[in-house]
């Protein structure tokens, strides 16, 4: 072994000066990576973000005329004014639209900071959001354009969470009612030691994230890091398929949303499949 | 640089010392050599993997504050839009905007329930029981228990209420439990034919129920102390006086929205 190493060694000690050159050259690939890196994941998706407004959306292309110049001809507290009626318009829109469905939908108004559960317009329950963070693409972009982008519902593909969708307790059938009677009580799943955190995929490109706003003695620390280490493992998913299949990378912008502990698993549980969501920016953000 | 050779002056006369007091000056400055070279080699070789875990780390840690900084850079760039109308005439287009809203809110307050409704939570099992856009009565209720009874054989019946809207089906006095299958594979008793006697039980239900479709009713309850815990088998049981409440105030056809 001992022998082996010195071989090694020693081979290296010779050959230090090539060694050098090719740590060089891979010093320099790695340099390349990091731009490669920078560009395809940071950059590119971001700057070619775009909103995706749906077909179906009726006046999808009318309602608004593209015109960069036009855009600093308007009065700042005109603009302001058109701004919020646009905003509050369009919540209304998304929202109309969601009240044809008579599932459970999600309203996000981030200018009452509320979310609400409704069914066919009707707040079955509104919960105070206790703080948010909305990605900055969200607030930068054309204002006009962007309540047009959500003027629409979107619709919840995917989820990821911290607590069990549907906390299921599995109870074997006893054979006869002797053992009936000894079975013990199946109980409850002990759920106020789960720290309650989850992020809805959304179409058309935007992740709603929540979260309880206080952790306290009680949540155990696992959960917590069982949850972030669900979330890790999807974005190093993301970032290989990025390298894999490079350009095909979407960036997809997120608002962050804190509410309490009991708030926040009500909501989760309550969203079925493909549920609905509507979302209104507050324009003063 | 110079702490950097200050650095290793430092691990030199550190190492010379500990070699010297166990063995020859010749064979501790050989041992000091082989050391020195063993660390540059290998510092050498692992350096590289260590600089690109380092900077993997590092880009997978930045990734969503930098892509979000660079959404400045991109704001001017998503095609800047703005209503037509509010260059050329601005009070008119801000009047028609506010007509617009008006509509809309007309439009959604058609969705307003005027009529009874009962609202039911089943993650806090509570409900809230409306009427002519007020609330009349609130309390606690026992909804499903998410319990999986599994009897092999493919038998299954999960123990959840349904979620979503739903509508009073059937309004019931004095009703009369007429047990499923699993209410006896439950207890481990054999399951009679449907018509047999054994499968009615009287009393069990409360004064009152309201089916809400699927074989689910709110109904009331011999445990009462249960109440505003997940215990039931999927319908919604409720105390005798709320549950006189809704029974009196819903009617068939009345909307009862569970979350």
């Amino acid at each position: 072994m001992k022998q082996t190493l010195d071989k090694i060694v020693n081979h290296f000690t010779e050959n230090m000066g090539r060694y050098s050159v090719a740590y060089k050259w891979l010093v320099l690939l790695l340099s390349i990576f990091i731009i490669y890196y920078i560009l395809i994941i940071m950059v590119l998706p971001v700057v070619n973000y775009r909103y995706i407004i749906p077909e179906e959306k009726p006046g999808r292309s009318k309602i608004y005329k593209h015109d960069f110049a036009s855009y600093y001809s308007v009065d700042d507290s005109l603009l302001t004014e058109s701004l919020v009626l646009a905003n509050k318009e369009a919540f209304l829109l998304a929202g109309l639209e969601m009240a044809k469905d008579e599932t459970i939908g999600l309203a996000i108004d981030l200018s009452d900071s509320t979310v609400s559960l409704m069914i066919q317009g009707i707040s079955i329950h509104t919960s105070r959001i206790t703080g948010y963070k909305c990605s900055r693409i969200l607030l930068k972009s054309d204002p006009f354009l962007t309540t047009e982008y959500f003027s629409w519902p979107f619709v919840v593909k995917d989820y990821l969470s911290s607590v069990p969708k549907v906390p299921v307790i599995v109870k074997k059938a006893p054979k006869d009612s002797i053992e009936a009677a000894s079975l013990p009580d199946p109980g409850q799943l002990e759920e106020s030691q789960l720290y309650v955190s989850f992020q809805f995929k959304l179409d058309r490109k935007l992740n709603l994230k929540f979260e309880q706003d206080s952790i306290s003695d009680q949540i155990k620390r696992k959960s917590i890091r069982k949850y972030r280490h669900q979330k890790k493992k999807e974005k190093k998913k993301l970032i290989r398929n990025a390298f894999i299949r490079a350009g095909e990378y979407e960036y997809t912008p997120e608002i962050r949303i804190k509410l309490n502990r009991d708030d926040a698993l009500i909501l989760f549980r309550a969203i079925p499949e493909n549920a609905k969501v509507t979302v209104r920016l507050n324009p003063e953000y | 640089m110079k702490n950097l050779s200050y650095i290793k002056a430092e691990i030199e006369r550190i190492l010379i010392k500990y070699f010297s007091r166990t063995r020859s000056p010749e064979e501790a400055e050989s041992n000091i050599n082989r050391v020195i070279q063993y660390s540059k080699v290998f510092g050498f070789l692992l350096s590289f993997p260590l600089i690109v875990i380092a900077v993997f780390k590092l880009l997978m840690i930045l990734t969503p504050s930098l892509q979000n900084g660079m959404a400045g850079l991109s704001a001017g760039r998503i095609s800047d839009s703005i209503p037509e109308s509010l260059n050329n005439d601005p009070s008119r287009s801000l009047k028609t905007a506010e007509n617009r809203i008006k509509n809309l809110e007309k439009a959604f307050s058609r969705y307003k329930n005027s009529q009874p409704y009962l609202v039911v939570n089943t993650t806090k099992n509570e409900f809230i029981l409306h009427n002519r856009g007020i609330i009349v009565r609130e309390g606690m209720c026992s909804t499903g228990s998410y319990i999986l009874l599994d009897a092999g054989d493919e038998k299954k019946w999960k123990f959840e209420t349904p979620k979503g809207l739903f509508r009073v089906q059937g309004k019931t006095e004095s009703p009369v439990w007429k047990k499923p299958d699993w209410a006896f594979v439950e207890e481990g008793l054999p399951v009679p034919p449907s018509y047999s006697r054994l499968r009615y039980e009287y009393g069990v239900l409360g004064d009152y129920a309201l089916s809400i479709g699927n074989g689910y009713l709110i109904h009331g309850t011999l445990y009462k102390r249960l109440l505003g815990m997940p215990v039931t088998h999927g319908c919604i049981r409720m105390d005798d006086e709320d549950l006189k409440a809704v029974f009196n105030t819903l009617r068939v056809g009345s909307k009862v929205y569970i979350y």
